[in-house]
């Protein structure tokens, strides 16, 4: 065509320049280029999914083999209480508790998913979402003893829940003043926080589902033995001489789940939490002999040596007064099948 | 063109280089060439396949066009927005059992409800996912939906009767509720919505394919090209300017030329259209909603975990990350919300500003989170998220929802206008052809005439 066209010159008087063809056809292609490109249409980077963050909920399968404890002795012993215990409200100046009595509350970790010992309330009406249990209790007698007879008040106490494996975290970093939280004393233990005199002393035994052929850790080997992550339980179930497979999971109620869902044939601990969850699982029960004592003190910062003298003040009257009955009565004293041998207050050993 | 007069043959021509068929093809055509009559019967069936060409060539790509415009309004669009549905909803009715549950030992009825519902929902999208198919990638994502859906109502169940009964272990099945939903369940409602993403883009490639622009184009100026040159060499050969028939015909093949080509570039701008103001800000808008329930069940959990929330809170601030906002709720200026937030602003639309929103909610959520770390406070901390970030929360998931389904409506509306752009187009293209090769026998069979 365009041949043609410039055969025939005078056949055409209206030709156009060569200039304006050239911006025509320049145009056309950009037009073509911008207005017929074919579209994709791929999924904006907005509008892609976040990929998960730290799984939750999934502590360390196993334990690592614990660094040799430095032998201390027998970790039951602590410091001496002081020879005449300071009056509510008037704490000696100076002192840790004094700064707690000028903030005007005590802080507690406890457990809340270990009942009896430390769990909430899930009850409607006024108890209702309260922590409560034989910790909880022990817990009151001390802030009482700061505070006078409404220390136990939600103004003058103040709980921090915590899994196990928090338990020496939240006293190094000041977040809790103390721990009663089921934490048995041991050597290791004693180089990152102090320790009051037991205030219970826990056997570490065996939940099985009723009717499986385990009647004891000697049946296990293995086989998979959940203990909460971060417990001396755990490392019990690790050093057993069958051999079983230690599982450590976050929390108590974790290993519960697990038991139920066969993932795991059996959960070891202290035979106190054991009993809360036959409480709440009627299809399981305690097996076998005693793994090991356990003895349950209450974790103190090691820069406060006079709050565990104090601490062991108030352990030694509940003890002396009979409190220390009632609330094993309150917490132990129904459950179903009854403890053996039956609770008693661990004697106060000190070291000064 | 220059074959206009009988020319006897060169000794060595290209016919006598050929074999067979060919050969005798090429040797009857030489030999009708001969003739002017034979001559102008070959023009004219020449002009006969260029139309041909032309019409197949637009009839072809309105077919595909339309067929993959249809794939994706029909199927791969429903899809997506199905998939992403039903991940809002397995969402929704993971953190609303949380908060459900976080509430006590009997849950709230209207968050039990909201549960079932969202349940009920995503089992209703999954059915309806499951019917439309889908590629392989969608059939294993289908089936673990299938196998683990169900597992995890299980959970829930045991859950909610342990609560119930104020066994503890409760909050330890919820807690493997919501793991099996956010590491199985999610990540499978994620790759079934990719999959329909990759069908949308499949079908967008398709629907605006610049190859179909090619072939018309290149069929449409060979077709003129020899309309133009039969009548430039007929005036020559006979010295009459008009010639009606070619005329028409070349007005025909101009018509469907252009009407094509047209028609292409309308709805290629409304396919356009459909992803900048629909899919994109669709996909995007799905994003932030079930970001947001992410972080909303991560802080029920984390309050139900008491303490054992780390892992949930870090998961929560990624979250606020990815939308644009600091762990403190402090804009970073880019994420997925100033993304729509400038999307929205684009449109004119102003109600229902997810940033403000969700900057409410991320306050009260982190107000909710110090109290949790107080000794003591754990109570009000509780009844804080309950209420004020239940509420703030919900603002932000109604708005959202909101934005979603006015997205969407407005992929569907550009959607369905590319198909109009279409309609018709092949009926226009046969007639116009047909009347094209017609006028153009027409214009010859006279020439043809006057060697009789």
């Amino acid at each position: 065509m365009t041949r043609g066209r410039q055969l025939r010159p005078v056949r055409h008087p209206r030709r156009m320049g060569a200039g304006v063809r050239t911006a025509l056809g320049s145009a056309l292609v950009a037009v073509l280029v911008a207005g017929c490109g074919t579209v994709t249409s791929p999924l904006a980077d907005a509008g892609r999914p976040l990929p998960l963050t730290t799984a939750p909920g999934t502590a360390p399968a196993t334990t690592s083999s614990p660094a040799p404890a430095p032998d201390c002795g027998d970790p039951r012993v602590s410091r001496r209480p002081p020879a005449v215990m300071p009056a509510p409200n008037a704490m000696p100046v100076g002192s840790y508790m004094e700064k707690i009595a000028d903030r005007g509350y005590l802080r507690v970790g406890v457990l809340s998913d270990a009942p009896p010992f430390g769990s909430i309330n899930l009850a409607a009406g006024p108890d209702g979402g309260q922590f409560e249990g034989f910790d909880i209790d022990i817990a009151k007698e001390i802030a009482k003893a700061i505070f006078g007879p409404d220390g136990a008040d939600e103004a003058h106490l103040k709980f921090r829940a915590l899994v196990n494996s928090e338990r020496i975290p939240v006293i190094q970093k000041n977040e809790a003043d103390i721990i009663v939280a089921t934490m048995t004393t041991n050597c290791a233990r004693r180089t990152q926080v102090d320790f009051s005199v037991p205030y219970y002393e826990a056997n570490a035994r065996v939940l099985v589902l009723k009717g499986s052929p385990y009647h004891g850790i000697e049946d296990l080997g293995g086989k998979k033995v959940c203990s909460a992550a971060g417990t001396t339980s755990l490392q019990h179930v690790a050093d057993a001489a069958s051999n079983p497979i230690p599982v450590g999971l976050p929390g108590d109620g974790d290993c519960l789940l697990a038991l139920q869902n066969g993932d795991v044939e059996a959960i070891s601990t202290d035979d106190t939490i054991l009993i809360g969850m036959v409480q709440q699982d009627p299809r399981t029960e305690i097996v076998g002999g005693v793994l090991d004592t356990e003895p349950d003190a209450v974790a103190v910062s090691l820069d406060h040596p006079d709050l565990t003298r104090f601490v062991n003040g108030v352990l030694a009257r509940v003890v002396a007064s009979g409190r220390w009955d009632e609330i094993a009565q309150t917490w132990l004293g129904s459950v179903d099948p009854p403890l053996n041998p039956p609770p008693s207050p661990p004697t106060a050993l000190y070291r000064d | 063109m220059t074959l206009a007069t009988a020319s006897p043959p060169t000794p060595v021509s290209a016919t006598d280089r050929l074999t067979g068929p060919a050969r005798e093809a090429a040797v009857w055509l030489r030999a009708r060439a001969r003739t002017t009559p034979g001559l102008l019967r070959i023009v004219s069936v020449a002009l006969v396949a260029a139309i041909t060409l032309l019409w197949a060539a637009a009839f072809a790509a309105v077919l595909v066009r339309d067929d993959a415009v249809h794939a994706v309004s029909a199927d791969a669009a429903p899809a997506f927005a199905a998939a992403q549905r039903l991940h809002a909803d397995l969402s929704e009715a993971d953190a609303t059992i949380a908060s459900a549950v976080l509430a006590g030992p009997v849950e709230p009825p209207e968050q039990r409800r909201a549960y079932d519902e969202s349940i009920g929902a995503a089992e209703g999208e999954l059915l309806a996912l499951a019917r439309a198919g889908g590629s392989p990638a969608a059939g294993d994502a289908l089936d673990t939906l299938h196998r683990e859906i169900p597992a995890y109502t299980g959970l829930i169940g045991q859950a909610r009767a342990n609560n119930r009964q104020g066994n503890v272990v409760g909050g330890a099945y919820l807690q493997k509720a919501s793991q099996l939903m956010q590491q199985t369940i999610l990540p499978a409602a994620d790759s079934l919505a990719a999959s329909s993403a990759q069908q949308v883009d499949d079908g967008y490639r398709r629907a605006t394919s610049s190859t179909h622009l090619v072939l018309v184009s290149v069929a449409g100026v060979v077709t003129l090209a020899a309309l133009a040159g039969v009548q430039v060499w007929l005036f020559r050969r006979t010295h009459r300017w008009l010639n009606l028939g070619l005329l028409v015909a070349t007005a025909c093949v101009l018509v469907t030329f252009a009407v094509t080509l047209g028609a292409f570039s309308a709805e290629r701008a409304r396919m356009l259209e459909g992803r900048d103001h629909g899919f994109v800000p669709m996909s995007e808008i799905a994003q932030a909603r079930v970001l947001g329930l992410r972080a909303w069940g991560d802080e029920s959990l984390s309050l139900i975990a008491r303490g054992d929330g780390a892992a949930l809170d870090a998961d929560a601030d990624a979250v606020a990350t990815r939308l644009g906002y600091t762990p403190e709720g402090d804009p970073t200026g880019s994420g997925v919300l100033p993304t729509i937030t400038a999307y929205q602003n684009g449109e004119g639309l102003r109600d229902g500003d997810l940033e403000v929103l969700w900057r409410g909610y991320q306050a009260t959520s982190n107000t909710v989170r110090d109290q949790v770390k107080k000794p003591g406070e754990f109570n009000q901390a509780r009844d804080l998220a309950l209420r004020d970030g239940t509420t703030a929360f919900g603002r932000f998931d109604d708005a959202a929802e909101a934005a979603l389904k006015a997205s969407q409506q407005r992929f569907d509306d550009r959607l369905s206008a590319a198909g109009d752009r279409l309609r018709g187009l092949e009926a226009v293209v046969v007639v116009l052809s047909v009347l094209a090769a017609a006028a153009a026998l027409a214009g010859i069979q006279p020439r043809i005439n006057e060697y009789r």
